[in-house]
């Protein structure tokens, strides 16, 4: 079905609501690679236009990508709920951003369409938004998440430990953790991205943080970063493992290249439940995402990135995870340019994610071949810090050694916290203040090193 | 009490120290020098002379110049017509056979400082192994994506194809070099079917002899399995114990 707009003495016409969407994003280099961006700024902002008139009712008539060919499409129509649908029926994409920017929509208003919304009206109401709304309508919503911990409350913020290591040497990324620790992070999890995924060295890994949190009585949580068969075999073989990770997309035909799909995240997600590891809550699910890998897998079937990116949280959300994030600037400059595209694809993630109701936090990051630096980022952190962002990355001085791009510092966080006054899970906070690392004040004190004498860790 | 006596244990930024929440300004200034060489690294290209131990056949790429190489990965994807000539006119191989690809990738300095060595350990080992190499040769593709194997693969219908290729820079690595190995490289196939080995770069990453021995390890896997990717697990301690 086709879609126009007259403005002015100009006819804009769109081929289809794929089209529309695509045309109407705002401008970024996955949608140019994949060649169905708008061909000029005009061309924009009339499909804008265009889409802030359509009803939501638009996206329960016509697929985006057809349910007979992706299991995907199928969960978000199996998790569609008609009767909460009916309190937002009556709008369109324009007046449903009205309604979510009004002064009399709160938190609780948000909680009880989530699932009334699919991924592909979020998606479109998150194009005819401009940042300040983005950042305005995501710090309205509140998504709280317990494994050991307690995750997403409004005033806080979480901070992931990544202490990878090239070669995955275990006293390397003892060290890291350390240094995260000394400087407050790690309350959201203790995450590795190994560089080798062989079982054994992943058992190693997970046996590493379990030592040392239970030495330490952090109120923590660990994660591997591999892919979710390796964990499902390491649980068979009783493998301390708090929660599984996977990085998951909007498609089946993306997810296949993943070497994944829905009935083995199912599968994984039932066995660490049934580990029952979580002491206050039982969130076991890690999950990453990030705008561009439909494209990249070619599975986007001709759906503009940001739309496909979203599509992935409804996948995320089946799951009830502890923490999901994008990995904004990862993938590179052919599908975000530059700190502007990374900055606004960050805050869309942010905002679309926590509309669907899942717990989203941000990798605010780039490579070394995009154009952008340490000052696009410190701009997408404080924007993210504003917005209530879950939880960031806390990598030693920003600065992956393992994956080779440039994320958040254990510092970036520690601004974060005392400039905006953001707090840490509060358990893990009662730690850090037990363990003298932080005042009152959110502040590092200067006993924090008496960490390392309270460990003397040999090694 | 500081972490001077951890630091020898990794590279990563640890102990930076602090300012308030900041980051020292010799931290900050020396992170801040080395992002800028890693974007002026990007830039520099791949002497194709470069002496490798094995002769070699350069191919290109669809990619016109560096800058389209960075915004076009399908480009980089993809074989250009007259290299694929050159592939039609190579003789047919029926048996058993390794084809090596190395491509500058993103690090033009990976190969520069690691192909060469890196390859006499692969080549040596592949020898012990009675592992052929296909038509005796590495192919050389300046400016090429992982999944370029794949074109080449499709003519040259190699048992298993390897793709040595320059990583993303980082900070402190700007020079680390990978290794893809994918069963019977042919088009359609995506990287869930293939098997990586990243960092190879001595002192702080894989040495070339750790590299090559997971390599050999995978290739062996692979050649017995008839796969590669997720399926294929790198089990090579296993070896070792």
């Amino acid at each position: 079905m086709g879609y126009k707009i007259i403005v002015g003495d100009k006819t804009y016409k769109f081929s289809s609501l794929v089209d529309l969407m695509a045309r109407a994003t705002p401008l970024r280099s996955a949608d140019q690679l994949a060649g169905i961006a708008a061909s000029t700024q005009s061309e924009r902002v009339a499909a804008q236009m265009c889409l802030a008139d359509l009803s939501l009712k638009v996206f329960l008539e016509e697929e985006m990508i057809s349910a007979k060919n992706d299991e995907v499409t199928r969960l978000i129509q199996k998790q569609f709920d008609a009767e909460a649908f009916k309190k937002i029926s009556h709008h369109t994409v324009g007046s449903f951003r009205e309604w979510l920017l009004s002064y009399s929509t709160l938190t609780n208003d948000l909680i009880s369409i989530k699932w009334a919304l699919t991924p592909e009206m979020v998606a479109a109401v998150s194009k005819i938004m401009r940042n300040q709304d983005l950042i305005a309508v995501a710090q309205k919503c509140e998504v709280i998440t317990k494994f050991r911990n307690t995750l997403g409350l409004k005033g806080h913020i979480g901070v992931r430990l990544q202490p990878n290591h090239p070669t995955d040497d275990w006293k390397g990324i003892a060290v890291s953790i350390l240094d995260g620790l000394v400087l407050g992070a790690g309350d959201a999890v203790i995450g590795i991205n190994p560089a080798s995924d062989n079982p054994k060295n992943v058992d190693t890994l997970l046996k590493l943080i379990d030592e040392l949190r239970i030495k330490l009585e952090i109120p923590t949580q660990s994660c591997i970063l591999t892919h979710v068969t390796t964990q499902i075999e390491l649980m068979k073989k009783g493998s301390p493992l708090d929660l599984v990770f996977q990085s998951i997309a909007g498609t089946e035909a993306t997810n296949k290249t993943f070497g994944i799909n829905l009935a083995m995240i199912k599968e994984a997600h039932e066995m660490a439940l049934d580990l029952k590891r979580g002491t206050i809550g039982s969130n076991v699910m890690y999950f990453e995402t990030g705008q561009g890998s439909a494209l990249s897998a070619g599975g986007h079937h001709g759906v503009d990135a940001q739309t496909c990116e979203t599509r992935a949280y409804a996948v995320a959300r089946e799951f009830s995870p502890l923490l999901v994030n994008t990995v904004v600037g990862f993938i590179g400059p052919e599908y975000l340019y530059d700190g502007k595209q990374i900055i606004r694809a960050g805050l869309e993630d942010h905002f679309c994610g926590k509309l669907l109701g899942i717990p989203m936090g941000c990798d605010v990051c780039y490579t070394n071949h995009a154009e952008a630096d340490q000052n696009d980022m410190d701009v997408l952190l404080t924007l993210l810090g504003v917005a209530g962002c879950s939880y960031i990355m806390g990598v030693p001085g920003a600065d992956d050694i393992m994956l080779n791009y440039q994320s958040t510092s254990f510092h970036d966080a520690l601004y974060l916290r005392s400039t905006l006054g953001l707090k840490p899970a509060p358990e893990f906070l009662f730690w850090l203040e037990k363990m003298k690392i932080m005042d009152k004040n959110l502040q590092i004190t200067k006993k924090n090193l008496n960490l390392l004498e309270h460990m003397n860790y040999e090694l | 009490m500081s972490f001077d006596k951890y630091k020898a244990y990794t590279q990563a930024r640890i102990g930076l120290g602090h300012s308030g929440a900041a980051l020292p300004t010799s931290a900050w200034l020396d992170f801040s020098y080395q992002h800028a060489a890693a974007v002026d690294a990007i830039k520099v290209p791949w002497d194709l002379e470069q002496k490798i131990g094995i002769p070699t056949q350069i191919l290109n790429s669809n990619v016109r110049d560096r800058e389209d190489y960075l915004l076009r990965p399908d480009k980089g994807r993809r074989l250009n017509d007259s290299s694929k000539q050159i592939l039609h006119s190579l003789p047919k191989i029926e048996t058993e056979s390794v084809l090596i690809v190395a491509s500058n990738g993103l690090s033009s300095f990976a190969v520069i400082n690691h192909l060469e060595p890196f390859l006499t350990e692969l080549l040596a080992d592949l020898k012990k192994a009675n592992i052929p190499i296909s038509h005796d040769q590495a192919f050389l593709v300046p400016n090429a994506r992982v999944g370029l194997i794949d074109d080449i693969g499709e003519i040259l219908r190699p048992t298993i194809g390897v793709m040595i290729i320059g990583e993303r820079p980082g900070l402190s690595s700007p020079d680390s070099l990978a290794v893809y190995l994918t069963y019977k490289p042919k088009k359609g196939l995506s990287d869930a079917d293939r098997n990586c080995i990243s960092n190879i770069r001595p002192l702080h990453g894989l040495s070339y002899s750790e590299a090559s021995f997971k390599a050999i390890f995978l290739i062996r896997e692979s050649i017995r399995r008839k796969i590669s990717g997720v399926n294929l697990k790198d089990e090579s301690h296993l070896l070792l114990e």
